[in-house]
This record gives C-alpha cells, structure tokens and sequence, in this order.
C-alpha cells in the first residue's frame, strides 16, 4: 500500500521540469507536518538541492565521501536552517555519476534508513547510470512532468524503465508541474485528464506554474516555507494523497484561476 | 498598416478553428507514445542468461516467420551494455 513507502525517487526523463524545486518543497512540506526527512541529491556533478534549500555554504563532506568511506551517512548530513527535522545529504559537484553505483547507494541509504520517516532521492535527468543510482535503493517514484509534448512523452518512458524495474501502478505518483489553467482552459495547453490519459496513470497533484517559485528558489527558501504562497496547499494535498486520503485533484488550483472581480482587487493590494 | 492587421486576425481565427494546440499536442502525443509503449520490452539479465539459447532461437523464429525467410538465413547475436543486453539481428534477404 502507498502509505507504507519510505523511500522515493523524484525523476523526469527530461531536465528543467522542476524535480529539485519538486523535492525539496515536498521535503518541506512532510517536515512541516512533522516528518522526518532527509533529501539525497544524486545529481552528481550537476548538483543544486544544497543551493535550493539555501544550504550551499554549510556542506563539509558529500555523498562521495560516503562511498569512500570518509565519514559515515549520518556524518555527512546537513540540517535545515529552519526545519530541524529535515536533513540534505549533498552530491559532490567534482565527482561524476560513474564513480556511484547502484549499490553504493543502496548502502548509504541502509545506514539511514532507521532515522527517517521519508527519504527523498532527487534524480539527475536522462535514464543513464544517475538515473539507476536513484531509482535502485526506491520503493516509490515521483514522476514529474510539465504539459508540454517532450516531457511527457520522456515520462512515459521513464514509467516504462520503472515497471521493468518492478515499479508497480501503487507505487509511482505523477506530478504535473508549472501548469497554467487560464491556458488551458483557452485550449492553449494540455489539460490534466490530456496527461492522464497520454500516460493512462492517474495524476497524485498538479503544481501551477508561479513567479512566488522563481523568486523563492533564488532566495534559497522553497517556496512552501514562505507565508501564503498558493503551491503550498498543493504540495500538502500530494502528501495527504500519498498517505492514502481522496482528495479530488481540482482542490491543487482551488484560488489559482482568479476571476475579474479578484484580480482587480489583487491589482489595488500591489499598489 | 491596420488593413493588414486585420487580415493576420482573421488568418489566426481561421487557424483557431481548425485544430486548437491543445488538440494538436494530445494528437502528436498520442501518436507517439501508442507506438514506444508495444517496444519497452526488457528481459531480466538471470532469465536471459539462464534461457539464452531458448530466447535466440525465439527471435530467429519470429523473424524468420515475419519476413517469410528460411531461419537460416537470420543470425541473432547479442551483447552486455550499460546493463542492458542488446540484441543484434541480422538478416539475409537474398
């Protein structure tokens, strides 16, 4: 059953789809709700979770120097700034993703594993070696797509690696991320049931596309860490929906398709 | 200059009404992903090794039967990548 899973894979396929942003405010969010988290980036080489999380300057040793036997797992994990129950256990940006295997992580992981509730692997794009790094120590996978063509053909493909890797239906939740209603409601964009019929999966949450994101990431703090920001309830309803409640995928942009009368209103509040 | 504003509106209109891009996109989609779904197709590296003969003299059957040649004339050979195992076919059509 979903709610049993422990550790999840975030992963895409295609790049620029918003794993890290995904990962690290879903890791927020189960922390705030009073989990313990940890977030491995296994994006070796090409790193950013620290950076997202404004914990750049704070990494002393990384996964690398797990596998190498400098320090242990637990020495080498960071603490949240804000949330002391969520941990980062950076990628090096020196090493490469064939310095990893499959079952260096599997170990690291092992070492972890009874100290959190949820860990969250952030998956590198592509479907190479960092793809089966990420995916082999998982129990569950987040598939994050956006409604554009590319992406979520690349998602239908990472499903089909997944099931051959004995990823079942339960166990694999697809994110539609960076959507736009006021677009697709004018037929400019793929809707949510476009998505869940390309990929014949039912959608776990639908992100709206938000400037707050953009401006949050660049500050370092995910976006659910900052007071009323909209995707918040979103992320909240993914884990709920994670746990095993019904929650109808519509409550995700319940406020975000603002009608004339509050756009105007909102137009007054900026000035 | 209004003059030809217009008519570009009118073009777009006319654009609109044929197919939406929204439409456009579920149709490419669609096209795409009902031909890759029959081919993500992976033997496990065991089940491979254990029945590797069987699993050769199945695709030498198969396209044998497919292109109506003598299974002589269909050489399978394969290798080990990236943990994956390609399968190489050859065929000879003359």
């Amino acid at each position: 059953m979903a709610n049993r899973l422990k550790i999840f894979v975030v992963t895409s396929g295609k790049g620029g789809v918003g794993k890290t942003t995904f990962t690290s405010n879903l890791g927020c969010t189960l922390a705030k709700m009073g989990e313990r988290v940890c977030l491995i980036d296994a994006d070796i080489g090409l790193k950013n979770l620290d950076v997202v999380l404004g914990l750049e300057n704070r990494i002393i040793y990384t996964s690398f120097d797990v596998i190498n036997g400098t320090v242990s797992a637990k020495e080498a994990l960071v603490k949240h700034k804000q949330l002391k129950n969520l941990y980062l256990l950076a990628a090096s940006q020196v090493a490469t993703k064939e310095m990893m295997s499959p079952e260096d992580m599997k170990r690291m992981i092992q070492e972890i594993y009874d100290d959190f509730d949820y860990i969250l692997i952030d998956s590198p794009a592509g479907i190479e070696r960092g793809f089966r790094n990420s995916v082999a120590p998982a129990e569950g996978a987040f598939i994050v797509t956006t409604p554009e063509v590319p992406a979520i053909s690349d998602a239908d493909r990472v499903i089909g690696l997944l099931e051959n890797y004995g990823f079942t239906e339960d166990r694999m939740f697809i994110v539609l991320n960076k959507f736009k209603p006021h677009m697709a409601k004018r037929g400019d964009m793929l809707d949510k049931a476009d998505v869940e019929k390309a990929l014949a999966m039912r959608l776990v949450g639908v992100i709206p596309d938000s400037e707050e994101v953009i401006i949050a990431t660049n500050k370092g703090i995910p976006a659910v860490l900052e007071d009323g920001m909209m995707i918040g309830k979103s992320f909240e309803n993914i884990v709920r929906r994670i746990k095993g409640e019904e929650i109808p995928i519509d409550e995700d942009l319940r406020g975000v398709s603002k009608g004339f009368l509050s756009s105007l209103l909102s137009m007054f509040k900026k000035r | 200059m209004w003059i030809v504003d217009i008519f570009k509106k009118r073009k777009n209109k006319q654009h609109k009404q044929t197919k939406s891009p929204k439409e456009e996109a579920a149709e490419r989609l669609e096209t795409m992903l009902s031909r890759r779904r029959e081919i993500v197709k992976m033997i496990p590296a065991e089940e491979f090794e254990a029945n590797s003969e069987e699993i050769k003299y199945a695709v030498v059957e198969t396209i044998s039967r497919k292109f109506n040649i003598p299974p002589e004339k269909v050489r399978v050979d394969y290798h080990e990548q990236n943990g994956y195992v390609v399968i190489v076919t050859n065929v000879n059509f003359k």
